[in-house]
């Protein structure tokens, strides 16, 4: 138990983040919570029927969310658990991490565990 | 949302669709889309970006003609029109500015079928309930023997 908590704790520092800035259940500013639960609703409602990922990406909410950065990768995940949007690029370009295995691309379940699964792993969740 | 929510959200986002050629017939979900749901697969989204399955037999690009081999490679040729044929199955292709937009199946009794995005699965009146909007036009219609 203590060496996962230090890998944990090794993960965080390679981060560059210091304790506490995310806590296991991370803080997460609520003016930030705000923004992006606004920016997310918005995002969703006006690219729900579309067909390519493609064209949602560019949206301009959904652009904005992306220049937030790391702060709203908690958020991200916690949305993914919830929403249908498919959170793939924000948290490619935010992070610069891909924890999707190269069997799984395509398999959107899969993809979703992997990434909550990074998110658990790098102190997100 | 319930079902009365997205045929409030397809009408604002469709002019031709009429809330009376709306029926439901599939749960909103982001496991597949519409290109896969035409060609019969509710296991994955098709879609030509990045890391998401597109048929390997196909390229991988928004033109309208990368839709075409889509289908083509699962046996469809094109075709004239939407019209019923005996012993034919039918998917209408939409494009805005010749980038591939939307897919929809021709059910038996003639009427169409749409997975809308990351919504749900309605079945419409004809492909031209869904022009006008976000899809474009439907402009390309393929066929393929039932077997």
């Amino acid at each position: 138990m203590e060496k996962v908590q230090q890998l944990h704790d090794d993960n965080r520092e390679a981060r560059g983040l210091g304790y506490g800035q995310y806590a296991d259940a991370p803080d997460i500013d609520p003016a930030i919570r705000q923004r992006f639960t606004e920016l997310a609703d918005l995002w969703e409602t006006e690219t729900v029927f579309m067909s390519r990922t493609d064209l949602a990406v560019k949206h301009p909410a959904h652009q904005e969310i992306i220049s937030m950065g790391e702060p709203v990768v908690p958020l991200i995940l916690e949305r993914m658990q919830s929403h249908l949007g498919y959170w793939f690029t924000a948290l490619r370009e935010i992070t610069g991490a891909n924890p999707v295995r190269p069997e799984d691309r395509g398999n959107v379940a899969a993809m979703e565990a992997s990434w909550y699964e990074w998110g658990e792993a790098n102190g997100y969740v | 949302m319930d079902m009365s929510s997205w045929a409030e959200l397809l009408g604002k986002a469709f002019p031709k669709l009429s809330s009376e050629d709306i029926e439901f017939v599939g749960e909103p979900t982001n496991r597949y889309n519409c290109i896969a749901y035409a060609a019969g697969d509710t296991t994955k989204p098709w879609i030509h970006y990045e890391e998401h399955y597109w048929p390997p037999h196909a390229t991988r690009s928004d033109n309208i003609q990368s839709l075409v081999e889509v289908f083509a490679g699962l046996g469809f040729e094109q075709c004239q029109d939407s019209s019923v044929e005996d012993n034919y199955e039918k998917v209408a292709l939409y494009e805005q500015q010749g980038e591939w937009q939307h897919a929809a199946i021709q059910t038996p009794n003639g009427r169409w079928r749409s997975k809308m995005g990351i919504g749900p699965v309605i079945e419409h009146r004809s492909p031209e309930s869904l022009s006008g909007g976000m899809y474009g036009d439907a402009t390309v219609y393929m066929r393929r023997a039932l077997v």
